[in-house]
């Protein structure tokens, strides 16, 4: 149904012109190139660039050549420029007297070969790209009378730095998280993954914003056709700004009209590092800490990065303990209208004594108390969010003294109705990466109970399920391994098995490269006979 | 396409949403939520008077009194019908709310109902969603609705104080606990015939006795006591088991869990020891010999000694166990014989004779079940029990006063 309206939607825009916008575009044609002629091509650059108040062009010297070098102010290191560039143009040349320097190719070529101490330096013939090097952080060197220019990344401009992220907290593991600068994010990445099969793969989305974006996966072990599957949705993405990956994570994913998200996102290095090493690609982008990461299936929401770092018993036991959170909050308003409206006779008979005793005189049906308590506690949880820290103490205050307390008291709500409320809110916090589908299920459900009882609420639910497993991300279904089922896998699903029990890699994702382990045995005394590598696993 | 998906989906949806028009529905507050059933013969010929007992959850936590001191949290409704259906629609007609069945733990039926047809009372239990058949089936001497209308005990929903009292006195060994399926079950056996709890009132303060509650309805206040049971033949009930006799059915059909045996104590008759019953097993075991039919009921029963009145046993005395184990069988004999010879002359096979019979010996069951009623007074009945001392407690000798 939605899907209908949203193209009707669409299709009353006028069509988006489809083409890439490049900095070159805003070059007048027929001089794409540089002219060779200083003034003029700083002429050029300037309007190009509009006369923008941080442009800065320095023209001096370089020997007995005119030279000029542009660049942006405020986003490229400073201190590099006046040390390994002026300083060895405008001094250094003077000094030196390499046999190469005076003869070879183009002047640009020899600055580059002999003068520059920068390491990333790239000849540019056209004023497309040295506008793309000036605006990506770089400088640009040209030179009178030669039609080569040369661009130098040196970027440095104030970055956040690493801490600790909030939206994944962990109580053991690592505690760094990604950062806005692309870059940082990508070493953070290299650090935990020393291989030369780690795959870092540039490319630009954003017609007028260029951001640039990265696909990184680990060769041999990640599914080429997946990869080559994310670069090709990539290509596609015709939009004038990626201001977050949230962007492109809606022209990349499976299902654009499921309430479910078939493309995982983290902000932990170390998360990325696992789901590389499962056979994933992530995809990184430039400007936000959130890494996507593909293929993204529905089990994943359950598992925390601390599972793998805590002891297997424990993790195991909260694994479980958030599969019931998931059921919980999107189940419970809807058992507790299905039950005090429908068949209150499932009940042992003190609880339900005590849950009609609460409901003498309540003015709500059972499905209005918690469908009106429901929305209070969305409306809360947003305020909390949105609000700055000091005014977040009075909402909830509001929050638990007035609408809780105040409401049971006055006879607004029953009590089980705000205590189921609050359950359902509390565990959804357990599951946050389900967090936006678990609203819409329960309310869904809570709707569907109140109109049919039990039957609607598992009408609803085998809805759920039915599309749940029609689902697919990069060709992998959304409900592996258990549906389709792969008893291999389960050992990482509902528990976590300890490391040496799971030489594996998860079959449904990896299954290039299914070893991640050799033959591996629980840990036994020296000279046990277990030590000696005879058995490995299933 | 699009379109039609779209048709497709509002019209499977619109249904639900429209058709279902809340089936069902009824918010809790809405519901008067029923304890306990009673059901009589009312004055009237061919009606029945159907009482429920209708808890008030609202009073619950109040601490409500009612006028004798005792808690509650229960009002009861009375009315009549030509059936029980009937009336418990025709109840709705006083209650104001509709009766909500699933939760009553008890249906009592008085005596002069119990005579005519119980059968009136239970088909309702198989075939409605509602009540449960797990509910217990007590049989008032008198009228049930007397037993609905006293108060229970500390319990303050009435009717739950029945239903506990019935458990608790199942682990005593002197009522039996039957629910409405364990009686269908037997009702449905060509042979066995059904027993059902009893229940009576007897007025406060007053000894156990043989009183009947009709003696007593001019006396209150009154108690509920729950004790022996009722015995049938199908639907129609023929006499009374005291709590005697109970226990010995009890012994024989193996439902004895926990109890109390008390016997003289050897070498002084005036003093008494107390047994208490840790585990019991019983077998039934018919033999056929020459065409002769004998039942044999084994009975492996294990105790403590649990209590004497000093000082009249020592433990330590080789041989006093051994005549206590000797006195403690012959008790649990006696209860057995009573049992049965009380079933003989009801002629109400409660034991399940006729069921073993058939397990055993099934080609001749065929025979022997059309004249059941003839062989079962005269079938000779042996007693195997063993009864066992396993422990004699904390002391071997009570405290002994310095002379």
């Amino acid at each position: 149904m939605s899907r209908s309206i949203f193209r009707k939607l669409l299709s009353m825009k006028p069509k988006p012109d489809n083409k890439r916008v490049s900095p070159a575009r805003a070059v007048p044609a027929g001089r794409d190139k540089l002219s060779g002629e200083l003034a003029a091509d700083l002429d050029m650059l300037r309007n190009v660039l509009g006369n923008s108040m941080d442009l800065v062009i320095r023209e001096f010297m370089l020997c007995d050549t005119r030279a000029a070098l542009v660049y942006i102010n405020g986003i490229i290191d400073k201190e590099a420029l006046r040390e390994n560039v002026l300083r060895a143009l405008m001094v250094d040349t003077k000094m030196v007297n390499t046999p190469g320097y005076s003869s070879g190719n183009s002047l640009a070529a020899r600055v580059k070969e002999n003068v520059l101490s920068i390491a990333n330096v790239k000849e540019a013939v056209e004023i497309g790209s040295i506008l793309e090097g000036i605006l990506g952080a770089g400088i640009a060197l040209l030179f009178e009378g030669d039609h080569t220019a040369l661009t130098l990344k040196l970027p440095a401009f104030e970055t956040r730095s690493v801490g600790e992220p909030q939206t994944e907290s962990v109580v053991r593991g690592p505690r760094e998280g990604f950062v806005e600068y692309l870059y940082t994010n990508l070493s953070m990445l290299r650090r935990k993954i020393k291989s030369p099969d780690l795959r870092l793969e540039r490319m630009q989305v954003g017609r007028v914003t260029g951001t640039d974006v990265c696909v990184a996966y680990i060769k041999g072990i990640a599914n080429p056709k997946i990869v080559e599957e994310v670069k090709k949705r990539l290509e596609r993405i015709e939009l004038d700004g990626v201001l977050e990956s949230g962007y492109i994570e809606e022209f990349i994913e499976d299902a654009p009209f499921s309430i479910f998200p078939t493309v995982g996102n983290t902000e932990k290095p170390d998360r990325v590092a696992a789901q590389l090493l499962e056979g994933r690609v992530a995809i990184f982008t430039d400007g936000t800490p959130f890494v996507l990461t593909v293929p993204y299936l529905f089990l994943e929401s359950v598992q925390a990065s601390e599972d793998y770092y805590s002891r297997h018993f424990s993790s195991s036991l909260f694994r479980s303990l958030r599969i019931l959170a998931l059921i919980l909050t999107t189940e419970l308003p809807a058992l507790y209208v299905a039950i005090s409206s429908f068949n209150p006779e499932i009940l042992p008979t003190p609880l339900l004594l005590t849950m009609a005793s609460s409901r003498e005189g309540v003015p709500l049906p059972a499905i209005g108390e918690v469908l009106v308590m429901g929305v209070i506690f969305e409306v809360l949880r947003e305020a909390g969010v949105r609000l700055p820290r000091p005014v977040g103490q009075a909402v909830s205050i509001v929050g638990a003294l007035v609408l809780g307390d105040a409401a049971v008291s006055a006879g607004l709500v029953s009590a089980p109705a705000v205590i189921v409320t609050a359950l359902t809110g509390i565990a959804s916090f357990v599951v946050p990466s389900q967090s936006d589908a678990q609203i819409f299920i329960r309310f869904c459900f809570t709707i569907m109970a109140g109109f049919a009882g039990f039957f609607g609420l598992f009408l609803g639910f085998a809805l759920i399920l039915i599309h749940l497993a029609s689902l697919r991300s990069y060709g992998t279904p959304y409900l592996s391994p258990l549906a389709p089922f792969s008893k291999g896998d389960l050992r990482d699903t509902f528990t976590r098995f300890p490391w040496w029990a799971m030489g594996g890699r998860p079959r449904v994702i990896g299954w290039r490269n299914p070893r991640r382990a050799g033959n591996v045995s629980p840990p036994a005394p020296p000279g046990d006979k277990r030590n000696s590598r005879g058995e490995g696993d299933g | 396409m699009k379109r039609k998906t779209l048709t497709l989906i509002i019209s499977l949806a619109l249904p639900f949403f429209l058709a279902s028009g809340c089936w069902n529905k009824v918010e809790l507050d809405q519901r008067a939520i029923v304890a306990g059933f009673g059901l009589d013969k009312a004055r009237e010929e061919g009606r029945l008077k159907v009482t429920v007992q209708v808890a008030k959850p609202g009073e619950i936590k109040a601490g409500a009194k009612s006028e004798g001191g005792a808690p509650s949290a229960v009002t009861v409704f009375t009315g009549t019908g030509y059936t029980f259906f009937d009336g418990l629609r025709n109840l709705a007609m006083v209650t104001g709310k509709k009766l909500f069945l699933s939760e009553a733990k008890i249906l009592v039926v008085g005596e002069e109902l119990a005579r005519d047809d119980i059968g009136k009372a239970t088909d309702l239990y198989e075939r409605d969603a509602e009540p449960s058949t797990r509910n217990y089936l007590l049989i008032a001497r008198g009228e049930a609705e007397e037993v609905l209308e006293t108060e229970m005990g500390l319990e303050k929903i009435w009717a739950y104080g029945i239903g506990n009292t019935v458990k608790a006195m199942s682990a005593h060994g002197k009522a039996p606990a039957i629910e409405i399926a364990d009686f269908l079950e037997a009702v449905e056996s060509k042979t066995t015939a059904p027993v059902a709890t009893a229940v009576r009132l007897v007025s406060k303060g007053e000894e156990k006795g043989e009183i009947t509650a009709g003696e007593n309805k001019a006396r209150p206040p009154k108690e509920i006591k729950v004790s022996g049971a009722a015995v049938f033949r199908n639907y129609k009930m023929t006499g009374w088991l005291d709590e005697r006799e109970t226990r010995g059915l009890l012994w024989v059909t193996g439902k004895i869990k926990s109890g109390i045996i008390v016997v003289p104590a050897p070498g002084d008759d005036s003093r008494l020891v107390a047994f208490e019953i840790i585990r019991a097993k019983a077998d039934i075991k018919p033999e056929m010999k020459d065409g002769n039919l004998t039942i044999t009921v084994e009975v492996e029963e294990e105790g403590n000694l649990g209590e004497e009145q000093p000082d009249s046993v020592d433990v330590t005395v080789p041989g006093v166990l051994r005549e206590l184990e000797k006195r403690k069988k012959e008790a649990i004999e006696k209860e057995i014989l009573a049992a049965v010879s009380r079933s003989r002359e009801l002629n109400a096979d409660i034991f399940g004779f006729g069921e073993a019979v058939h397990r055993k010996y099934p080609g001749e069951w065929k025979q022997l079940e059309a004249g059941w009623d003839e062989i079962y007074p005269t079938l000779e009945v042996n007693l195997a029990v063993d009864a066992r001392i396993r422990r004699t407690g904390k002391i071997t000798k009570p405290a002994e006063p310095r002379s």
